[in-house]
């Protein structure tokens, strides 16, 4: 079952220009999803398109196949939403653990201490004097804990220090279970380019491009040498070295930085991901 | 009800300890300026419309708080009556114990006994008026959620221009023109708009008298007591 179902969605902010027009894409269970775009592609906003905070114009977002706009109860209960803006309120970690977590009904109280332990320890005082980063460790805890189907997380690794992203990146993985969809949503892609399977990348209103990490993988190949590549989808000049993104399958792992890079600047290579059609693979 | 006791104890570790503390601080010392009981409880009244407008905000900006209270999964109509259960017992019940509180220091400080006397349709008046207020409030936050700032609160202006005129229509201004007396002072000077409209209310109360007053505080007393005590205890649980 598709944890997220969007069709034709249509969305803008007030009388200005739309956002989305026509955007259509599914998040499933058992899949991590790493939502990319540039600064202002709508990621924030598609998040919280799908958590029903926002209205479609038109279209549908479909959250557990209810409507998102209608914030039922049961899609809010298998689905957690971790923003990326805080206003922590002056409440102690074991508050926020006893507040939030009876609404959630798979909430785990020893998860909560435990994600926090391994995230590393923060003291029992008001959240709202922490730092950004302790912060996110607390954030991070409560979304754990409610052992979510649907974990949705908008750059959860800022303000975090090394080993917490680290620590952070393993918990993820621990939590992503068959039955379970998760939606990341962050610019820092070193982070995430051994956790997400799959890519989702908007622009311009629309998703550029829809596929799995191995199908990407097999789709182009990022490749260095001396001379720039004739079929180079997009190349840049490192060191005196041209690196480049050509059509083929790839001789080693994705470097998720450089298609990122690529798609931003190139027009040939956007060209190239939509007459693929491996958009929605 | 599943969520009740779960979303007023997050209310009230978020925002209500702090209203009613301010609240209390704020009557102390107009009592202690000697501003009278009707015009204390008057501008507590006018200061909590912050709590609503404060919602209006939160849901037009989608705010980390208001997404935050979206997404929790509870239904909106269980989440909206917690809110109005707030917005109509307890502010107005922190409002008129606060006014009690200054008024009380006041009449010890400057004439060196308690000789409060409380008018019952003054206190209808008042406690009526806030609900309206906090009820067009409401109305106003569901429209605010699919419409612009100025659409939104040209519907608030016609839903309370609409209760004005029928208020207007029913009053009988001889009868409410003493309760227009009573309620001189600070409020006057900062709403005559809402004080107008809290003496229609107050004609309405004339019905009721002193006795209703003090039935009706000591009630509210009650509640609240009653409702912190068992918040309190299942938290401790």
């Amino acid at each position: 079952m598709s944890a997220v179902e969007i069709k034709g969605l249509k969305f803008g902010y007030g009388k200005r220009e739309p956002l989305f027009e026509g955007l259509n894409l599914q998040f499933k269970q058992g899949h991590i999803y790493g939502l990319l775009g540039p600064n202002g592609a709508g990621k924030t906003t598609l998040l919280k398109l799908i958590i029903g905070a926002l209205f479609p114009k038109s279209g549908q977002v479909k959250l557990w196949g209810v409507d998102a706009y209608k914030r039922n109860p049961e899609p809010l209960a298998r689905t957690y939403f971790l923003q990326e803006e805080f206003a922590l309120p002056p409440w102690k970690p074991s508050l926020i653990a006893e507040l939030h977590g009876g609404f959630y009904p798979k909430f785990q109280k020893d998860k909560f201490y435990e994600v926090l332990e391994r995230l590393g320890r923060v003291p029992e005082k008001p959240v709202s004097n922490f730092s950004r980063g302790m912060k996110q460790k607390v954030s991070i805890a409560s979304a754990l804990a409610t052992n979510s189907d649907l974990l949705i997380m908008d750059e959860p690794f800022r303000g975090l220090d090394i080993p917490s992203r680290r620590e952070l990146r393993r918990l993820i993985i621990e939590h992503a279970t068959p039955d379970k969809a998760i939606i990341i949503s962050t610019h820092e892609l070193r982070e995430v380019h051994n956790l997400i399977d799959h890519v989702v990348f908007l622009w311009s209103g629309q998703v550029l491009l829809s596929a799995s990490t191995e199908k990407l993988s097999s789709t182009i190949n990022i490749v260095e040498d001396v001379d720039k590549p004739l079929d180079a989808l997009y190349s840049e000049q490192v060191a005196g070295k041209w690196r480049a993104i050509v059509p083929g399958k790839a001789s080693q792992p994705l470097d998720l930085e450089f298609l990122f890079v690529g798609l931003t600047r190139s027009e040939q290579l956007r060209e190239f991901f939509s007459n693929y059609k491996i958009k929605q693979s | 009800m599943k969520h009740f006791n779960r979303l007023f104890l997050r209310e009230w570790h978020l925002r209500l300890r702090w209203y009613t503390i301010g609240g209390v601080g704020i009557a102390i010392i107009l009592g202690l300026l000697n501003v009278g009981f009707e015009s204390i409880v008057g501008l507590l009244l006018l200061l909590g419309l912050a709590y609503p407008l404060r919602f209006l905000w939160e849901w037009r900006h989608s705010s980390y708080s208001a997404v935050e209270y979206i997404t929790l999964p509870v239904s909106m109509s269980e989440k909206w009556f917690v809110r109005w259960h707030i917005m109509t017992l307890w502010m107005p019940a922190v409002f008129f114990i606060s006014g009690f509180a200054g008024e009380t220091i006041a009449d010890v400080i400057y004439e060196g006994t308690v000789s409060f006397s409380l008018n019952g349709n003054t206190l209808w008046g008042y406690l009526l008026t806030w609900w309206i207020l906090s009820g067009v409030f409401a109305i106003g936050s569901l429209f605010f959620r699919r419409y612009t700032l100025i659409k939104t609160l040209g519907i608030m202006l016609m839903f309370f221009l609409l209760l004005h005129i029928v208020g207007t229509i029913a009053i009988d201004w001889d009868a409410v023109l003493p309760y227009l007396e009573e309620m001189g002072g600070v409020i006057k000077w900062i709403s005559q708009y809402t004080l107008s409209f809290a003496a229609f209310w107050a004609g309405v109360g004339s019905i009721s008298g002193t006795a209703t007053a003090y039935i009706l505080l000591a009630i509210t007393i009650g509640w609240i007591w009653l409702i912190t005590w068992y918040r309190f205890k299942e938290i401790e649980a």
